[in-house]
């Protein structure tokens, strides 16, 4: 399986993103920057004693609370399938905010992530994958007027079951983070992709299928959705 | 989906139901519970059947589930929704005021509105979650949100004695433990869980009585205190046909320190979010609108007890008679009328839960509690004293001592002693048994005092428009006007 043009582009070559508004509108994107935010829990007392749990078996803390991992746009896909190296890797379902054309679109993306590699760097783990989102952009309008988050639903299933439900709720809003990121990255003015966080597992444990679908369901709003189909490269 | 051979097995779980003084062994089995038991199994048997239309396939999962515990998005949802619950209804001719539709529907649009429960601790979740266990188990959810009726002066708080009404007396880790009591859950001896909350007004000093949890009947520590059971005094079917099926039996719950697991808590220590749950999800229009079928469906049953004793007495030719059953036909007809013109009315609201008219809805509901004493009023009138003029049991119409004499002198025109005699049974297990009493405060209170409920109707209508229609018309005339020459042209 080779890529297509909007993922994988040569170094150098700009990833340029074909969307669609959900009233039909087509977007194009061409993001100058990617990054995945972690720790986006609304309650900080409980996103510490995560950290202390993890700090426990040798994960190292993150620099920030939120968490922030830039990452090479070129990682970005719309693509339906996508090749990886590793045999355990798995999907996260997130809400996506994008910034660019003097706007802001909300969608949903899945942090696919190889969770071999997380045990040597998240930053690693999280570069070893590319990082689908939908093709279908809900526009906010600058600055994002984020509709009643606290009932956004996100959902996962992975070959054909489910593996994560909720609401944004317990997350920071991830306009939230986007202040966060551009107090640190002070990246104001440039395009980005901002990957905000997910919510744990259904049943707790990781899940290394073949078919991923997300959603994200923007109350008042037809669902988002997003599906692919991940191989593992043979070289 | 789930089958009455399912839920029936699932209720022998150790759960403590008290009657008589003592814990009862095995509701299933026991004759106070196993008749209503039985007949919410054949609800669930009913949907059950793909042929009787109230499945729906849950887009999650791809699985077919009870429509009942799906919120409606739009009108044609919302029609399927109605028929859905009119099937229900139909079964137990409306006589079942908590069938598992009831609470589901509220748990259908909590599942809407996640938002009005958001908080950092994850309580929006755990109703998705609960949402989906009901939908993917077809849970029977039964619900106690009234605080024990001790004292209306003052609310729990100002009790004497801690934790009179229930509320939580730790908070762990995992969860939290309640402890304290509330009134009245309907159809709890039978069914999987019931929501605990409280409905009425708190102040800001009953936080810790501020909560809304599900708690699975048999969870240690919990007890059911039973009012007295009617099914066990139903000497038969024939004597007694409603109260033989139908008597869901209300129960007291007791919390002696239960523990609930965070995953079962929707409202914490929050007096707003209370009413939010109900009245900011939409969960009270649904469940009220499933409820509004259920007693349209029994005010019909009512009229036709009404119209056939006076076909059988021959008094139905009589105009004084056919007024009367004028007057039922008006009084059954404007409920169902309101149901229509609630789904009528119905719109989608900013969630995109498509919610019937409230107006519509809260009007028929602000006169429950003169409409149904009347129609109860009109068929006590109607059967006269021929309830009463039937035999003691059924036995009279069989041994052959006295059969005969019933044959002779307790029959009509046209219809056997059997006949009329289970006729004018039903009629008194509709107007005059203890279950029928039961029902007049039933329908007098389930949905609140009526003093609460007309306050809904008050709070759903816009009197914007009456006053101005009254502020305009007032002010076309004035003291200087033509009244003078009015008034002459009456007297000429
Ligand atoms: C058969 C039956 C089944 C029930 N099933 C359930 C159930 O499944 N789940 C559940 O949670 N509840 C249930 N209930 C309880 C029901 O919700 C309550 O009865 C109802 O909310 C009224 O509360 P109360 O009975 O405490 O009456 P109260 O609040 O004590 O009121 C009684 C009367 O006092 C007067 N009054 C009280 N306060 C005021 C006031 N502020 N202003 C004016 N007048 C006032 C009114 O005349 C009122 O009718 C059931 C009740 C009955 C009778």
């Amino acid at each position: 399986m080779t890529t297509t043009p909007t993922t994988g582009s040569p170094a150098g070559t700009a990833t340029r993103l074909r969307l669609r508004a959900t009233d039909g509108a087509e977007v194009e994107v061409t993001p100058t920057h990617l990054v995945v935010a972690g720790y986006t829990g609304r309650d900080r007392a409980a996103v510490q004693h995560h950290i202390d749990e993890l700090a426990a078996i040798g994960v190292p803390e993150p620099d920030t609370i939120p968490a922030f991992y830039p990452l090479a746009t070129t990682c970005l896909t719309t693509d339906q399938q996508i090749e990886v190296d590793g045999t355990k890797t798995s999907g996260e379902v997130e809400p996506v905010l994008i910034r660019a054309n003097g706007t802001y679109y909300l969608t949903v993306g899945s942090d696919h992530t190889d969770r071999e590699m997380e045990k040597v760097g998240i930053q690693l783990s999280k570069a070893a994958c590319p990082k689908p989102i939908a093709d279908t952009v809900i526009e906010l309008g600058d600055p994002p007027a984020l509709v009643d988050w606290d009932s956004i639903v996100v959902r996962s299933w992975v070959d054909g079951e489910l593996y994560q439900e909720g609401t944004l709720a317990t997350m920071l809003p991830i306009t939230e983070v986007l202040d966060e990121w551009d107090q640190i990255g002070g990246s104001q003015g440039i395009a980005l992709v901002l990957f905000g966080g997910t919510r744990p597992l259904i049943d707790g444990t990781f899940r290394y299928g073949r078919d991923w679908r997300m959603q994200l369901e923007v109350p008042g709003h037809t669902p988002i959705e997003l599906s692919y189909t991940v191989s593992v490269r043979s070289n | 989906m789930r089958t009455s051979t399912d839920y029936l097995k699932s209720l022998s779980d150790g759960r403590t139901v008290i009657v008589d003084g003592k814990p009862v062994d095995d509701v299933a089995a026991d004759p106070a519970f196993a008749p209503i038991a039985r007949t919410v199994g054949e609800l669930f048997d009913i949907a059950a059947d793909p042929a009787n239309g109230m499945q729906v396939t849950d887009e999650v999962t791809g699985n077919p589930v009870n429509r009942m515990y799906v919120a409606p998005r739009n009108a044609e949802d919302l029609a399927a929704w109605r028929d859905s619950a009119q099937v229900w209804a139909n079964h137990t001719n409306g006589w079942v005021g908590r069938s598992p539709d009831h609470v589901g529907a509220f748990v259908a649009a909590f599942s809407a509105h996640p938002g009005a429960f958001a908080d950092e601790r994850g309580l929006a979740d755990n109703v998705l979650a609960f949402h989906r266990r009901v939908m993917e188990n077809d849970l029977y959810i039964s619900y106690a949100i009234i605080p024990p009726q001790v004292s209306r002066a003052t609310t729990a708080h100002a009790w004497d004695g801690d934790f009179i009404q229930v509320g939580v007396k730790e908070e762990r880790e995992d969860g939290i433990v309640v402890r304290g009591a509330q009134m009245l859950a309907t159809g709890g001896a039978v069914a999987d869980e019931i929501l605990v909350s409280c409905i009425k007004p708190l102040t800001p000093e009953d936080t810790d009585f501020a909560i809304s949890f599900t708690v699975p009947v048999a969870a240690d520590g919990l007890k059911l205190y039973c009012r007295r059971p009617y099914a066990t005094g139903a000497t038969s079917d024939f004597d007694y046909p409603l109260s033989s099926r139908y008597d869901e039996t209300d129960a007291l719950l007791v919390f002696d320190d239960v523990f609930i697991p965070w995953k079962d808590v929707f409202v914490y220590k929050d007096v707003p979010g209370l009413r939010k749950q109900f009245f900011d999800t939409g969960a009270h229009v649904l469940g009220n609108f499933q409820a509004q079928i259920r007693f349209a469906t029994k005010l019909r049953f009512l009229a036709g007890i009404a119209r056939k004793v006076a076909a059988v007495n021959g008094v139905d030719k009589f105009p004084g008679v056919v007024e009367k059953l004028g007057e039922l036909a008006s009084l059954v007809s404007v409920v169902e009328s309101a149901l229509h013109a609630a789904q009528f009315t119905a719109a989608a609201d900013e969630q995109g839960f498509f919610s019937p008219g409230a107006q519509s809805l809260y009007a028929a509901m602000g006169l429950q509690a003169e409409l149904h004493p009347r129609v109860i009023g009109i068929l006590r009138e109607l059967v006269g004293g021929g309830v009463l003029q039937v035999p003691s049991s059924v036995a009279e119409l069989v041994n052959s001592e006295t059969a005969e004499d019933m044959e002779r002198y307790v029959s009509s025109p046209g219809i056997t002693s059997v006949e009329r005699v289970k006729l004018f049974k039903l009629a008194w297990d509709a107007v005059g048994s203890e279950f029928a009493g039961r029902h007049q405060s039933y329908e007098l209170f389930y949905s609140g005092a009526p003093f609460v409920v007309k306050g809904y109707a008050f709070r759903n209508y816009d009197y914007n428009k009456p006053l101005q229609a009254v502020e305009q018309f007032l002010a076309s005339y004035g003291v200087d006007g033509p009244a003078a020459a009015v008034t002459e042209e009456v007297s000429a």
